[in-house]
């Protein structure tokens, strides 16, 4: 399956990776990651918030969490890294997520601060680097935007001049993270005015100062500073992959930094939910614990259900791009090339899942606040910290508006360039609306007959109105925006819907449908509710540029792609919420 | 010897000399126009004694080829019954009938020496003052005047008509020296105006206008695609509609003229124009030519480019030839990159323009072609025309090419075209170079709907003559739109008067267009206009109404979304008709269904003779719901007389629904009873269409027009009738004319007709009918078989029985 296919493919279930088939290696690395977040973050989360009483505790536990390997797990062994497999370091994204502040610190080190050093370094830079960078001795950060460019990044003004053997950098960057105590930063600057190009920068270089830290809303405990640049010379080999390149370094290690997010946000859901579902089960009310009122019932089922479907759509890609990795690999690539690659060909997956989970993490935390109640407003509860925390994943690593337009532009270009074969089944499309459906009762095939045909359809909604969408504004479709926003919409909820079928699926198969009993409540409510959104985000990108009989009889086309049996989602949420309060956690 | 003005001559009666192919037809053409027409050829060579005496065997020549012609599809007459008016005789017998009649064309074969012997015949029996022409392809017209008289070398002229005659517009027109100017003048007018052709005036240069340009441009193309390695398809692909020539294109075109015509015109061609420039083009290549003496003409032997086979399976298989190993292989479907881009665009001009820009092999021949054809047609004027017009409207009219090259030249930019030609060492005449150098860049102009040339004499850009008598929505693309939706346009056509223009696929009626009458109306009441005309330029006045929508609202059954979508229809056909502005339909070509149903409302339908319209519905399942039905139940009550028994006339009605009855041309539709000779009538040239239903309009408004007063008193005839139109239905299920779903549609059609089931005659009103109609409509959507059988026409074109 390649990248942005499954729009016009079935993937079936037993080809995706759920969860529940992670080995024992990978889950001891997970309880490693849980043991060290339990004992070392939490107790200390409300220190880590005050870095400016504690400047030192975030970077003496990042050394800590080094000394256990975690920062080098995804580094290969002959640096100094353990060299794990993709899944697994999607696994300790996913507990860092639970650790706030701590976790964006760690990200941002190990994720954009190294892996241009590992992808784009040369063989000494990796040498000299790379194995302090594993183990936490040194430090990264990742200094891309600028107060002027933010989105719009290649738009930096910072500007680097050789002078000899030396290049000489002058500039300003803006919310750099880590920028407090790393040691090393990743700086991107003009060539010859618009030459956008990657640099290594080390601490202590003359001229390099840092602004003071951001008051911020939420991530207190991550160091966010402007990073000043007036004539700071760096060595000439100090540049970073070729001279006009380094939007190539920027964007791809974001397509990884993208699919990390989702991982760990992921992690901070299955978190929130924990402490309400606990919460809501000890707080009692009118003489009985509130757990048992069906409108936080309600709460409960549904930040599970959301988590659930963004967890089927993580492991689903994670797969996808490990395959991808082990298939570049036998084609001879070594395997940081492949992982880049890999990454690249699934970067519509990877913007999906960025709008996805940050999406499910502000949703679920915000319940998790309402299930408090006041005491949800009142520090003393880990809630109000976690609300504050999750509003920055929406914004970083691209903001969810960049992600949703990039989803679909990248489908539209992988079209245009014959990679993906758009055109043959939209053509269908138009034929198959004038087919007469059968009014007799279809039979039936497999358990998720109905839901599987309800996502192919899903799935021709889509082709429905992009193609007419592209049709009508041919290249100045990506100026539509607000047109960009729905379709993005409807692929997202697409592919969730069709992760979470798709996983359940499989656990039937692996393990037979009575175990799966619950997921399987939790796949069809999402996918029922799904299909609703499809159908209006659908109408409302039609609406905006078909008229007259072409609008009325696309409207009637989405409407019958986007058509579900009525299902019982108040019945299906009470039964997910019971299992939840049984077990007084997130329960998968 | 004094020569009747143009202007004062009458044609009350033709001869036709020779019954070939195009003399029979000619006949039936005269006929169509309502002239009394002799027909004559020869007596056979091979009676028999007995024969001898007898006048049918003398006559049986002309009489098969009459016969022939009749049964000839696509019919070459308006309405069976006109074939009555032509009166068959032989040239031994007969010839004194030409003192009866006002012109003799002759169209015998193609042989100097027996045309002149024709013509000696003719001048002793016709009336002096008479015109004669000569319906030649090829032949010089002067070189038929040796040994004729004055008087009737100053009424001769060449008169050249183009096969099928009904069908074809072009006209040429081919006076000598000789010929009186007001015999060409009246020649070129009555061609126009009665014939409903193209007239075009050309010179005695060989081949006339069309041919020499037309064959010049097959000659081109058969050396180009020599030079260039191109396959009969490939060329096909090419030189078809997506270049604005006919789906026939290039050698499907050979095959239907016959690959030895042409090859005789391009021969006559080379050898009478030693001094063409191109006379080498005009030399048949290899492959034709052994074509030729394989007797591989084309479809008269059954084979020529293509060939029609069966493949093992028994089905249809169509081969093409490979000019190079000249075997016939499975035809292909070729693909270019460029054709697939023009085909994805709506207009002409956008099309030509992409394939011009491309680079692959399309895109070179057809610049390449374009490019020959182009400085081939300058070097033309002033050899075979005056003016370059004339050029472009033989090729339209005679070659069914969409623009014409000058047109064409002018869409991709003179002075782009001309620095490629000199690029490509092709050289356009020096007059095209001194018109870009004095300013003028293109070869057309157009202001205020009205269309200008630019005269090569005089250099300076003149009217077309007659460009201001007929209206080409065309020449108003520049004009501001008074209002404008996707689907419709309105336009202000002059004299305070409105045009509503339907520009959907296949016309096809939607809500775009409803809303474009209703706000057209609304316009013209409310801001003084005289009236409306619904006409367009397109191919189709309007294929129905847009039944994918019905269909998919019905699958979805959307009913009250579909209700909504047929009463406003109604209401939409009601305003035609109760406005207070006179609103004139001006239908041409296929006018079914919807199309139909808005002609019957409107206040006058100045139909084209080449309109193809009738209620269609049955086939699709349905019944007429916009109106169509009612009107029909008005009109049977509106003939209804004290006294005279009146189911009948409303069982005729209904046989026209339920048999789905399509006029095949605008006279037949007053016998279908779909056209009304009270307020309807037909116009012979198809591009005076709009002007002359522009003119009814000023002429409904100046003799004060009022809106009428809706209905309430129609008669219908309840269950008296019913009874029996439902026996008549069951009776034709039984005897198996009828599916069992034929019978169900035509039960509620009868139930409609007859008013529902009142217990007794009774007047009703208009709305009670539209509410009856609209019910039985929606009913049938309800139907698989109806959605089945609107499914089939959707996909196929083509009505399904079930």
């Amino acid at each position: 399956m390649k990248g942005g296919e499954f729009l016009i493919k079935e993937q079936l279930a037993n080809d995706v990776f759920v969860p529940e088939e992670l080995n024992e290696e990978q889950l001891m690395f997970r309880s490693m990651a849980i043991d060290f977040i339990e004992a070392k973050i939490w107790p200390n989360i409300a220190k880590i918030d005050k870095q400016l009483e504690n400047p030192d505790m975030v970077p003496n536990l990042l050394e800590e969490i080094g000394d256990l390997g975690m920062l080098g797990a995804g580094v290969p062994e002959q640096y100094g890294g353990m060299g794990v497999d993709f899944n697994t370091e999607t696994v300790l994204s996913e507990e860092l997520g639970k650790a706030l502040s701590f976790g964006v610190a760690v990200a941002a080190h190990t994720g954009i601060g190294t892996l241009p050093i590992l992808y784009f370094g040369t063989q000494e830079q990796k040498d000299k680097y790379l194995p302090d960078l594993a183990s936490g001795k040194l430090k990264a950060s990742y200094c891309l935007t600028e107060p002027n460019s933010g989105s719009d990044a290649l738009a930096a003004k910072t500007k680097a001049v050789l002078d000899g053997e030396h290049w000489v950098l002058n500039g300003q960057k803006m919310w750099i993270t880590n920028a407090g105590f790393a040691d090393l930063y990743i700086v991107f600057a003009q060539v010859d005015g618009d030459k956008f190009t990657g640099f290594v920068v080390e601490r202590d270089t003359p001229g390099l100062t840092l602004g003071d830290e951001e008051v911020k809303l939420g991530i207190k405990g991550s160091s966010t500073r402007q990073v000043f640049f007036e004539n700071v010379r760096i060595p000439k080999d100090n540049l970073l992959g070729e001279i006009g390149k380094g939007h190539k370094i920027a964007f791809n290690v974001l397509n990884i930094g993208r699919f990390k997010l989702c991982a760990m946000v992921m992690g901070g859901c299955k978190k929130a939910i924990d402490i309400a579902t606990n919460y809501a089960n000890e707080r009692h009310q009118f003489g009985q614990a509130i757990s048992g009122f069906g409108a936080i019932k309600h709460k409960l089922a549904e930040m599970a259900i959301q988590t659930f479907a963004t967890d089927s759509a993580t492991y689903r890609v994670a797969d996808l791009i490990t395959d991808k990795i082990e298939e570049l690999k036998k084609e001879g690539l070594s395997k940081e090339e492949a992982k880049l690659k890999a990454a690249e060909e699934y970067s519509v997956e990877c913007a999906i899942l960025k709008v996805l989970g940050s999406e499910a993490l502000d949703f679920v935390i915000d319940e998790a606040v309402q299930i408090f109640g006041g005491t949800g407003y009142s520090e003393e509860y880990p809630v109000a910290r976690m609300y504050r925390d999750a509003r920055i994943n929406r914004i970083f690593e691209g903001t969810n508006e960049i992600n949703r337009m990039l989803a679909v532009g990248q489908l539209m270009k992988k079209a245009m360039k014959g990679q993906l074969d758009i055109m043959t089944p939209a053509m269908k499309i138009q034929e198959e609306l004038m087919e007469i459906p059968s009014f007799d009762d279809e039979e039936e095939d497999g358990p998720f007959y109905a839901e599987k045909n309800a996502i192919k359809n899903a799935k021709k909604a889509i082709l429905l109105a992009a193609g007419a969408a592209a049709q009508k504004y041919m290249m100045e479709l990506e100026k539509q925006q607000e047109i960009l926003m729905n379709l993005a919409d409807m692929v997202i909820d697409v592919f969730t819907a069709e992760s979470a079928i798709l996983r359940t699926e499989k656990m039937i198969n692996l393990n037979g449908e009575a175990s799966a009993e619950l997921q399987i409540l939790m796949s069809k409510t999402y996918l029922s509710d799904a299909l609703e959104r499809v159908h209006m985000s659908g109408k409302h990108a039609i609406c905006g540029f078909a008229e007259g009989d072409e609008l009325r009889m696309m409207l009637i086309g989405v409407k019958r792609f986007t058509k579900y049996e009525p299902f019982n989602t108040i019945a299906a949420r009470q039964a997910v919420a019971d299992k939840m309060i049984e077990a007084n956690k997130y329960p998968y | 010897m004094e020569v009747i003005k143009a202007s004062n001559r009458k044609i009350n009666s033709v001869a036709v000399l020779g019954s070939g192919i195009m003399g029979s037809r000619l006949a039936c053409h005269f006929a169509n126009i309502g002239l009394k027409v002799f027909l004559l050829d020869i007596v056979p060579f091979d009676l028999t004694d007995e024969e001898k005496d007898d006048p049918k065997a003398r006559n049986r020549i002309v009489n098969a080829a009459l016969k022939t012609a009749l049964k000839s599809n696509p019919s070459p007459v308006y309405s069976k019954d006109i074939a009555k008016n032509i009166t068959t005789g032989n040239f031994d017998d007969d010839m004194q009938w030409l003192s009866k009649v006002d012109w003799t064309v002759e169209a015998v074969i193609e042989n100097l020496k027996i045309k002149k012997q024709v013509f000696e015949k003719v001048e002793m029996h016709r009336k002096p003052g008479t015109l004669v022409t000569s319906n030649t392809s090829g032949i010089p017209i002067s070189m038929m005047l040796e040994g004729r008289s004055e008087e009737f070398q100053a009424h001769f002229c060449g008169s050249h008509f183009f096969n099928p005659p009904r069908y074809l517009r072009l006209l040429e027109i081919i006076p000598t020296a000789k010929t009186d100017p007001e015999v060409t003048t009246f020649l070129m007018r009555y061609g126009d105006l009665f014939l409903g052709k193209q007239t075009v005036l050309c010179k005695d240069t060989p081949a006339f206008i069309a041919n020499r340009i037309g064959v010049f441009s097959i000659m081109a193309i058969f050396h180009l695609m020599q030079e260039m390695d191109l396959t009969v398809e490939e060329v096909d692909a090419i030189s078809g509609p997506v270049s604005g020539r006919p789906k026939s294109a290039t050698f499907r075109t050979c095959d239907l003229v016959g690959i030895d015509t042409l090859v005789k015109v391009a021969q006559g061609v080379g050898q009478n124009c030693p001094e063409d420039e191109a006379k080498d083009l005009f030399e048949i290549p290899s492959f034709v030519q052994k074509m030729v003496e394989n007797e591989w003409f084309g479809d008269k032997t059954r084979q020529g480019f293509y060939k029609k086979s069966k493949d093992e399976n028994g089905k249809r298989l169509i081969k093409a030839l490979d000019i190079k190993t000249f075997e016939y292989k499975p035809k292909t479907s070729p693909r270019f990159e460029s054709i697939g881009a023009a085909r994805k665009v709506d207009s002409l001009p956008h099309k030509l323009k992409i394939l011009a820009k491309g680079t692959d092999k399309a895109s070179m021949f057809f610049n390449t072609l374009n490019m020959r054809v182009f400085a081939y047609s300058s070097n033309r004027i002033p050899e075979i025309a005056d003016h370059l017009y004339q050029i472009d409207d033989a090729m339209r009219a005679g070659f069914g090419w969409e623009l014409g090259p000058f047109e064409t030249w002018d869409i991709l930019g003179v002075q782009r075209v001309v620095d490629t030609m000199q690029s490509e060492n092709i050289q356009p005449n020096q007059w095209v170079i001194d018109m870009l150098s004095s300013g003028a860049s293109s070869f057309y102009k157009t202001e205020n709907g009205a269309r200008y040339f630019y005269n090569v004499n005089n250099k300076s850009y003149e009217i077309i003559p007659g460009s201001k008598e007929s209206i080409a929505l065309n020449n108003y693309r520049n004009n501001d739109l008074v209002w404008g939706n996707k689907g419709a346009s309105l336009h202000d056509i002059g004299d305070a008067v409105l045009c509503l223009e339907f520009h959907t696929k296949m016309n096809a009626i939607g809500s775009e267009i409803l809303q474009g009458i209703n706000k057209s109306i609304d316009i013209a009441e409310k801001q003084n206009w005289k009236g409306v005309v619904i006409g367009n330029d397109a191919q189709n006045f309007s294929a129905g109404a847009n039944l994918a929508m019905m269909l998919m609202l019905a699958i979805e059954q959307e009913y009250d979304e579909l209700n909504m979508a047929i009463r406003y229809f109604q209401n939409t056909v009601m305003r035609l008709r109760y406005s207070s502005v006179p609103v004139v339909m001006a239908p041409h070509g296929l006018t079914l269904g919807g199309g139909c149903e808005m002609s019957l409302h409107a206040d006058a339908t100045l139909a084209s003779a080449e309109t193809y319209i009738g209620l269609v519905e049955f086939g699709a399942g349905l019944i007429p719901g916009g109106g169509g039905t009612k009107e029909f139940v008005v009109r049977t009550s509106d003939g209804f007389y004290t006294g005279d028994p009146q189911l009948p006339a409303l069982q005729e009605r209904f046989t026209t629904i339920a048999t789905a009855k399509v006029a095949t041309s605008g006279y037949e539709a007053f016998d279908i009873g779909v056209l009304h000779s009270d307020k309807d009538s037909v116009v012979i040239n198809q591009s005076r269409l709009i002007a002359e239903a522009k003119n009814k309009v000023v002429e409904l408004s100046n003799s004060g027009y009022s809106r009428p007063v809706e209905r309430e008193d129609i008669m219908v005839l309840g269950q008296t009738a019913l009874g029996t139109m439902y026996a008549g239905i069951e009776a034709f299920g039984i005897s198996g004319f009828a599916s069992e779903h034929d019978q169900k549609i035509a039960k509620k059609l009868a139930f409609v007709m007859a008013g529902g089931d009142l217990s007794q005659p009774t007047e009703v009103s208009e709305q009670y009918l539209l509410d009856l109609e609209r019910e039985a409509f929606l009913s049938l959507l309800g139907e698989r078989k109806t959605l089945e059988r609107i499914q089939h026409i959707l996909k196929t074109g083509k009505p399904l029985r079930n």
